[in-house]
């Protein structure tokens, strides 16, 4: 079992999340997730949970919607 | 991309942020969307356009722990420096002075957002207004509506570049 420690969550613009998959090509991530990433818009929120470990990993996304956030925060 | 040069360098201060606190929750997130968006789009720099110094983020026990996550991306957590540490025991003058700071680089201007009724208390203290009737040009102090208002135009030019 991979060591699930170091986990963070950022927010960023779906397009970022989009160009990070595309571009790095140590990064993990399940076909599933990967699918929702690249059928979100360029200027969608996503709030997206990564593990710092060696590859790094996208293990969870949700966007943020400003329904979502009215109710968070 | 969406890649913004934002006219101004955003400094918060925790009474903005409690101001905030005061208006209905579809508000509060519609401006901390906003912050977001500046964050992540500015193109000179992103994800630390907003920023607050953490001598002022110590006083937010208005953010939930749940809230967390989400102001982080709206805005970095700068430490005090220690040009800052020593001076008077005045949230406002270190707020000047590190908006000073921040104006150093691009875009050379910063604005500092504050609660309401919080504005007369910077644009009379000693470091904003210097001198025989000289005052900081590149510092804008905007409070309460005002601020929440830039925040808004702001967001509308991330959407306009599209």
């Amino acid at each position: 079992m991979p060591d699930m420690g170091g986990q963070f969550v950022e927010i960023d613009l779906a397009e970022d999340v989009q160009d990070l998959l595309s571009h790095n090509a140590d990064i993990q991530c399940n076909e599933e997730i990967k699918k929702e990433i690249f059928s979100k818009k360029p200027l969608a929120l996503l709030k997206v949970t990564k593990t710092i470990n060696s590859p790094l990993s996208i293990i969870a996304i949700e966007e943020v919607t400003p329904e979502l956030l009215a109710s968070e925060v | 991309m969406a890649k913004i040069s934002f006219a101004e360098r955003i400094l918060l201060s925790s009474t903005f942020i409690k101001y905030l606190y005061t208006l209905e929750a579809k508000k509060r997130a519609e401006i901390l969307r906003g912050l977001m968006y500046v964050n992540t789009c500015s193109v000179q720099h992103k994800k630390c356009h907003n920023v607050i110094l953490a001598s002022e983020h110590g006083r937010l026990e208005v953010i939930s722990p749940s809230a967390r996550d989400y102001w982080k991306s709206g805005m970095r957590t700068c430490e005090d420096p220690e040009f800052i540490q020593n001076a008077e025991n005045s949230e406002v003058t270190r707020n000047i002075k590190y908006a000073v700071y921040l104006s150093d680089e691009k875009p050379y201007r910063c604005a500092i957002l504050i609660g309401p009724g919080e504005k007369n208390k910077y644009l009379e203290n000693s470091h904003y207004k210097y001198g025989e009737g000289r005052e900081l040009k590149s510092i804008r102090v905007i409070e309460g509506e005002d601020a929440s208002q830039l925040i808004i135009s702001y967001t509308k030019q991330v959407w306009d570049s599209r």
